[in-house]
């Protein structure tokens, strides 16, 4: 039976390889020899063909087979097998997965049918912070949070550290925005006897054109939303066309949200920020308020990228926390739990040394 | 010799009783409206007064004072007769024609008697004897009043009205307790935030080409103007200005 999966290993030694976070190259970590992204893309270009061919060839016999076993539709419909090219274990993978471990022998296994054809990522923003890098990033993290309860660095168990590249998909747009402005100039006339405020109110309208380059919307249901929008920004001038290669010893998902449905949010966004800009112009003002306004869509760009995140979940008081890192450029966001009685104690002692202070203070001001 | 000595004696009683006709006494009385015993009595009373707490006190009851500005009449009478008390000086003029009365201190006895809350001390002593017709008890309640509030500095080191060292002003301790609450809730809240850094983007501002806007409308158009007055805070409502300037402190009605 051929292989449905594709395990990138060393032509030289036959060890798994693996992309290491902030290198050029695809190195072997056995007998360290290194190959050039696009070498390793040649070599395996073949084997992921056969691969394709042979995933479709089991896609259409789990079908068959699963009509009427105690699988649900729905499940079935998820849940896809493929033959590890390494140990030959079957590997169930969900119908997303773009590259995986296999749980028996612990391979890379890139699954080439997910990024076929209209599927293939335009870019990819390779990982540059390690495994290590995470940890310390975590750690460093906990720092300076006043109400973490003082058992949680003890006590957090780190269940899983996993490196995945996200799907997310780059809007560029271009557009027209007018919008129109109630806005007031304040003048002060100060006189022995008043103080006289003159309020000048006006109509401001503005339009203008602008553009918008790669805004990130992650096309995966998966990933939390807020969590996505906090890793941002990342550095584009990094970013590479898209090669399997990067993918090897990491996980990685195709999106399961498409480019159309994501775009709201993207024009959400843009519709905010062309707003601010056109209000910027009326810096003269002392008061700007917005009447109504109108963005406009002259022309939208999509492409496909597969970005670096680490996913740190952990473990305390039998509740899980997930923290995740942007591979690139190492932010790292989360929501630690708080101690309560901490989160009383601390204001009560603040109020209670301001007390004081402000009475002091309000007797002098008398 | 002996008669060299005797108009010695003479002259040190001729200058003697000079000097005692030029000291003016402490209760004038040129409206006539106290009686001889009367005047003796507030006199000795005064004179005691203003021996155990080294001041001057001066009283005086005039027909009228003419076109003169009262406060300017009580200052003079007061700078004139009363100023050398080493703990400062307090004047007490009644004008009868026109049924006014004035107080006037110097600047030391501004700090022990002050316009806040000694004087209107004073005035709530006095002054329904005065209406009533009573002088002479208007002019002892006064003296009495000063006694009183000289003897409240001596023995608090503050005068009558302000906060004694170290008591609590309730309404600044309230203001602060509230104030601090509000902090205390703010803290809290603002601790607990920095608990999570995770939020949703609402701008794209970041990945704006700064250099492809352009702007194809910008009109401005005066709509109207409004126009909004407030009276200014009398912050100079404190100024040495006061009491007809010149440090005096005082205050006065009628009765």
């Amino acid at each position: 039976m051929a292989d449905s999966s594709v395990s990138y290993k060393c032509p030289n030694c036959g060890a798994p390889l693996s992309f290491l976070p902030g290198k050029k190259t695809v190195t072997c970590e056995y007998c360290g020899t290194e190959f050039e992204v696009s070498a390793i893309e040649e070599l395996f270009r073949g084997k992921q063909e056969m691969a394709v061919h042979a995933a479709e060839a089991q896609e259409a016999k789990w079908e068959i087979e699963n009509a009427g076993s105690e699988w649900s539709g729905d499940e079935a419909k998820a849940l896809h097998a493929f033959t590890c090219s390494s140990c030959g274990a079957e590997l169930v993978c969900d119908e997303n997965t773009m590259a995986t471990e296999c749980v028996y022998c612990g391979n890379p296994t890139m699954i080439p049918k997910r990024f076929d054809g209209m599927l293939k990522p335009d870019y990819v923003i390779p990982f540059k912070k390690t495994k290590q890098d995470a940890v310390n990033a975590l750690k460093e993290f906990y720092k300076g949070h006043m109400l973490l309860p003082s058992n949680f660095t003890a006590n957090n168990r780190v269940e899983a550290i996993q490196p995945m590249y996200v799907p997310f998909w780059l809007f560029d747009s271009k557009i027209t925005a007018q919008a129109e402005f109630r806005a007031e100039k304040h003048h002060v006339i100060t006189t022995p006897n008043e103080i006289i405020t003159e309020i000048s109110v006006y109509n401001c309208r503005r339009a203008g054109t602008m553009s918008f380059e790669r805004i990130p919307v992650d096309g995966s249901k998966k990933m939390d939303d807020a969590y996505m929008e906090s890793i941002e920004p990342f550095n584009y001038n990094e970013l590479e066309n898209f090669s399997a290669a990067y993918f090897t010893g990491y996980l990685a998902d195709k999106y399961d949200v498409n480019a159309e449905t994501s775009s709201a949010r993207a024009d959400r966004r843009v519709e905010n920020s062309a707003i601010e800009v056109l209000q910027s112009s009326l810096e003269n003002f002392d008061v700007v308020q917005v009447e109504n306004a109108a963005v406009i869509k002259d022309v939208g760009k999509v492409s496909y990228a597969m970005v670096p995140v680490w996913i740190l979940t952990t473990r305390y008081n039998d509740k899980p926390y997930t923290f995740m890192m942007n591979g690139q450029t190492g932010k790292v966001v989360g929501s630690l739990p708080y101690d309560k009685t901490k989160a009383v104690l601390y204001p009560a002692l603040c109020s209670l040394i301001l007390m004081p202070v402000i009475y002091f203070l309000l007797l002098m001001l008398d | 010799m002996l008669k060299k000595f005797l108009s010695l004696i003479v002259l040190i009683l001729l200058i003697g009783q000079v000097a005692y006709a030029a000291q003016i006494s402490s209760v004038t009385d040129k409206a006539k409206v106290l009686e001889p015993q009367e005047i003796e009595m507030l006199n000795q009373k005064i004179r005691k007064v203003e021996q155990v707490h080294k001041i001057k006190i001066g009283v005086a009851f005039v027909k009228s004072i003419g076109g003169r500005d009262m406060v300017t009449a009580s200052n003079d009478f007061l700078d004139e007769n009363f100023a050398n008390g080493k703990n400062g000086g307090i004047v007490l003029l009644v004008d009868m024609k026109n049924r006014k009365y004035e107080m006037s201190t110097n600047r030391r006895m501004l700090e022990i008697i002050t316009d806040a809350n000694g004087i209107p001390y004073l005035k709530d002593k006095f002054q329904p004897s005065l209406s009533s017709g009573d002088y002479a008890g208007a002019v002892n309640e006064f003296v009495g009043g000063v006694d009183e509030l000289m003897a409240y500095y001596e023995t608090h080191g503050v005068p009558y009205g302000q906060r004694l060292p170290g008591e609590i002003d309730p309404i600044a301790a309230a203001v602060a307790a509230v104030t601090a609450i509000i902090l205390g809730v703010f803290i809290r809240s603002m601790l607990i935030g920095s608990m999570s850094n995770i939020h949703h983007a609402v701008a794209a501002i970041d990945y704006l080409k700064k250099n492809t806007v352009k702007f194809t409308e910008s009109r401005d158009t005066f709509l109207f103007m409004n126009v909004q007055r407030r009276p200014r805070s009398s912050g100079n409502s404190r100024s040495s200005g006061g009491h007809g300037g010149g440090g005096h402190g005082g205050g006065g009605g009628s009765f």
